[in-house]
């Protein structure tokens, strides 16, 4: 049985835009990501259980809400590779430990986006958290 | 029933498929993406607590200086709750780790990993330890970066580094 082994990963901030069902909210990679070519290899998602504070100072969604969201993964050609994985599922503690591991694809992510599918306690004060394992192009 | 033209009509075996998923494990382990989750028990391991007079917020909390760990390749990183072990050095373990992130710096300075500290507590994730493949990483540049309130000086981060000296 295999598990991620990180060589490099960074962790990518989503400010919940809005609440409503299905508005989405976009990616926003750190700078030390932007403008870069990456190659994501594996995913894993955060709640308040294991952040409670962003690294920008903003709340983390609670872990309640995180069956609330999907999150939409987009290639460099602009396909959508992965639609809709649900955010519960790459959150590891909800997966006893097991961290998601992709294909390794070059991402766009910039237009990565989470989808909200019901409010539930969400706020747009709110920020869900995915770190992403990946290499340099 | 004929299947409509274009259909594949071809069925992957069992042994076809166990193939393929055998091709792409040995591609993730090639290229250190991935490994079995027992692998760092094949290092060696080293335990390091850290402790602060404060712990500020949005404020690096250093590693000390460690040589060994600066030349070597780190396999493995477990923070250590109260559950598993209550105190050591005369601070007590937080019940979790929730409240920040770790930091690992390469030679070229540049934050190659940045992860939240509980994603490193095994216990909260189903006892795998966090693998890591980093080659050589400025130990005294590391850093622990706190957002959250919840640590007191009378508290530690109690880690365990599982390494391979190159």
């Amino acid at each position: 049985m295999f598990n991620d082994m990180i060589r490099r990963c960074e962790l990518v901030e989503i400010p919940i835009a809005a609440t409503a069902a299905r508005t989405l909210s976009l990616f926003q990679p750190s700078q030390n990501l932007i403008g870069r070519r990456v190659r994501i290899y594996a995913v894993s998602a955060y709640t308040a259980t294991q952040l409670a504070v962003s690294p920008s100072g903003r709340t983390v969604i609670p872990n309640a809400d995180a069956v609330n969201l999907t999150v939409n993964f987009i290639k460099d050609s602009n396909d959508i590779f992965d639609n809709s994985h649900p955010y519960y599922e790459l959150v590891r503690a909800n997966m006893s430990g097991w961290v998601t591991l992709f294909q390794p694809v070059e991402v766009t992510l910039e237009k990565c986006y989470l989808q909200v599918m019901a409010a539930g306690t969400l706020a747009t004060t709110q920020s869900a958290l995915i770190r992403i394992n990946y290499e340099l192009l | 029933m004929a299947k409509p033209p274009g259909c594949n009509t071809k069925k992957t075996t069992a042994a076809a498929q166990a193939a393929i998923v055998a091709r792409q494990a040995e591609a993730f382990r090639a290229n250190h993406w991935a490994g079995p989750f027992y692998e760092p028990e094949n290092s060696r391991k080293k335990q390091i607590l850290v402790t602060d007079a404060n712990f500020l917020l949005f404020r690096p909390i250093y590693m000390v200086p460690d040589q060994e760990l600066s030349n070597s390749r780190i396999t493995a990183i477990n923070l250590i709750p109260n559950s598993v072990i209550a105190s050591a050095g005369g601070v007590d373990m937080p019940a979790n780790y929730s409240y920040g992130l770790l930091c690992l710096v390469d030679r070229c300075q540049e934050v190659i990993v940045t992860i939240p500290l509980q994603d490193l507590n095994a216990a909260a994730n189903g006892n795998k330890k966090q693998m890591f493949w980093i080659e050589k990483p400025v130990w005294n540049e590391c850093y622990i970066l706190l957002t959250g309130a919840g640590l007191t000086s009378a508290n530690g981060i109690l880690m365990d580094i599982y390494y391979k000296p190159l």
